[in-house]
């Protein structure tokens, strides 16, 4: 028959360490995160926090984004551009703001359509088949569809949307969002830049001026 | 009974972990880096020479710089730059592919031929096995650019792939310093086949 070991007089260290071998995991971790989150309400972690204001920014007044200088400086509506082959759908409308695009990158940008670039974009328009990216970018001097800004060569250029008749009207306030975005970098398996976090940085107003056929028509 | 190890072991294992340390220092450092492993390869020449890469042939005959250009096409684009036209003569050499990379590079910046010609200009073209295209094309630089020390050293760059990695890249040093800056450059009609 084994003896009963004898009742031994334990330190409170003993007695702490019992207990803590003794106390589930589960517990420990949970007690653990409670504190964590705790000792972070108490320095204000939890708070709401104020979302900084989006600066409005006046026609005329460049914001520089991260690869493109974008001063937008007015918004109309037009018929068509049949020299560029730019002719919405029966039914439909252009959308024309004109900027200046200055490339303050070291390489060409391209800003052509897809919206991949630093760009504007109109609020509370009815975007025709629902498209947000301009469909043409237009060379204001010459009238050629441009699709690279080069850099330090600033281009005063017609972002050009096509948009539902009758969803905006001469006269009406148009506001424009002035879109930018970082840049991550490059990545183990991925060539090139990579672009995040778009996001609004000012918006503009204008009094869309219907131009009718267009400035000669 | 223990057979202790003798100090000149010691000595020599010593060294020989400091050897070892030193060559993997060295090659450490001077392996290439995974962007000099997929760096273009660059082939040099010089402005009127045929230079060969591997699915690419050009010739650069002349660089030009004007206020304005107008261009075969009845295309005149006004800029707030300055237009370097460089006429060239380009073609593919094992398989047809697009004129995928002009570029001007001026310090470390870098400058994209013109497409806003359009037909007028050879940029973007697609090239044929040894069926040159022949015409300009057109850059796009800031006016002080043209004047700054960079530009004596800048660089004409083509490939046949815009993403130029491990591939040949065509390399034809030009001093734009040099060039005197014309008011107007009037520029030919881009041929295909023509030498």
């Amino acid at each position: 028959m084994t003896p009963t070991p004898p009742l031994e007089l334990r330190s409170w260290r003993q007695r702490a360490r019992t207990l803590y071998d003794r106390l589930p995991t589960k517990w420990l971790i949970t007690g653990v995160s409670a504190a964590l989150l705790g000792l972070s309400a108490v320095l204000g972690g939890l708070n709401d926090v104020t979302a900084a204001p989006i600066p409005e920014l006046r026609a005329g007044e460049p914001y520089a984004a991260l690869q493109l200088t974008l001063t937008p400086q007015a918004a109309s509506l037009i018929d068509a551009f049949p020299e560029q082959g730019v002719v919405p759908d029966e039914g439909n409308r252009l959308l024309v703001v004109v900027a200046t695009v200055t490339n303050t990158s070291t390489d060409p940008v391209t800003i052509a359509t897809s919206g991949d670039a630093d760009s504007l974009l109109p609020v509370g328009v009815d975007f025709a088949d629902g498209f947000t990216a301009p469909s043409s970018v237009i060379v204001f001097d010459d009238g050629t569809l441009v699709s690279t800004v080069q850099p330090d060569v600033p281009v005063k250029v017609a972002y050009v949307w096509e948009i539902v008749a009758g969803s905006l009207a001469d006269g009406d306030e148009l506001r424009v969002d002035v879109l930018d975005r970082e840049n991550e970098g490059e990545a183990a398996v991925y060539f090139g830049d990579r672009f995040s976090d778009f996001h609004v940085a000012g918006h503009v107003a204008f009094t869309v001026e219907d131009l009718g056929a267009g400035v000669n028509g | 009974m223990t057979r202790t190890t003798p100090l000149w072991r010691h000595v020599v294992n010593g060294a020989g972990l400091v050897v070892i340390l030193v060559i993997a220092g060295v090659v450490a450092h001077t392996a290439p880096s995974e962007e000099q492993q997929q760096a273009a390869i660059p082939v040099r020449g010089q402005i009127g020479e045929t230079i060969t890469g591997r699915n690419i042939r050009a010739t650069v005959d002349g660089v030009r710089v004007a206020e304005s250009v107008e261009a075969s096409n009845g295309w005149a684009g006004p800029t707030s730059g300055v237009w370097v036209v460089v006429d060239a003569s380009v073609e593919a050499r094992v398989a047809e592919a697009p004129l995928g990379y002009a570029r001007l590079k001026v310090g470390d910046v870098t400058y994209s031929a013109s497409t806003r010609p359009g037909q007028a200009t050879i940029a973007a073209t697609s090239l044929s096995v040894g069926i040159p295209w022949t015409g300009p094309l057109m850059f796009e630089l800031p006016s002080a650019l043209v004047a700054s020390d960079a530009a004596r050293h800048a660089e004409l760059q083509f490939a046949v792939d815009d993403d130029t990695r491990a591939d040949s890249m065509l390399v034809i040093p030009v001093d734009l310093n040099s060039i005197d800056i014309d008011e107007v450059i009037e520029t030919e009609r881009p041929v295909w086949g023509a030498r």
